[in-house]
């Protein structure tokens, strides 16, 4: 048919922010785990879900 | 309707009477994805601890430090927190005074917590030894779950393994 069938290997892209892998990876666990709670709060404040009024409530 | 904590949990004070009463438990779930490199938000504490009657006994008595209570619970329904009632169960899920924490006997994606156990490694986390899941039992938790959020940290986890593991062979190269 004056054609080739070609497999190749490409990188998995996911959409995943690999800078931002790597900006983590930088981290240690103390560190990721702040910057976690600290980003988890702000997304708390900003989300139109209802929220807890307190940990015991 | 999904609600939300209002605000993250305070990780020290929850992994602090869990260590310091000598607790065999493994960190899983998001916080452990966030421990691991993940970028995904995490509003709880999740941790897979071991069945055995000594380690029952040590779980009790950290739970009771941290002051657990049934999250989700009608208020007036008892719950003793002792022994028998952590055998009589398997899996938790708490409201404490230092946020929310999932207490699992049974995970799904593993087939034990001694193979959970065995895969995870120690790490100082808020200076305390902590034990932290492996990016493999986590990818493997993860798909087990398989909601759509679930999906997608399975796919930024498989990215981290792509990356630790490329650091590592040009450290070897080295």
């Amino acid at each position: 048919m004056g054609e080739d069938l070609v497999l190749t290997v490409e990188p998995r892209d996911a959409g995943i922010d690999r800078t931002l892998v790597a900006e983590r990876l930088q981290m240690d666990e103390g560190e990721r785990l702040d910057y976690g709670a600290a980003f988890a709060d702000q997304v708390i404040e900003m989300s139109p879900l209802p929220k807890r009024k307190g940990w015991e409530s | 309707m999904e609600t939300l904590p209002p605000k993250a949990p305070d990780l020290r004070r929850l992994l602090g009477p869990l260590v310091n009463q000598g607790v065999s438990f493994v960190m899983i779930g998001g916080m452990a994805g966030i421990a691991r490199g993940s970028s995904y938000p995490s509003y709880d504490l999740d941790i897979a601890y071991a069945r055995d009657k000594a380690n029952v006994k040590r779980l009790v008595a950290a739970l009771k430090e941290i002051g657990v209570r049934l999250r989700g619970a009608p208020e007036d329904l008892p719950f003793q927190l002792d022994e028998r009632t952590i055998e009589n169960g398997a899996n938790f899920t708490f409201v404490t005074p230092f946020g929310d924490l999932d207490v699992l006997a049974d995970v799904a994606g593993v087939r034990r917590f001694e193979e959970l156990l065995a895969g995870s490694e120690e790490k100082e986390v808020f200076g305390l030894p902590v034990r932290v899941a492996s990016l493999d039992h986590l990818i493997s938790m993860k798909r087990a779950a398989n909601r759509p959020k679930d999906r997608n940290m399975v796919e930024e986890y498989i990215v981290l393994v792509d990356e630790i593991r490329r650091r590592e062979a040009e450290r070897d190269e080295d």
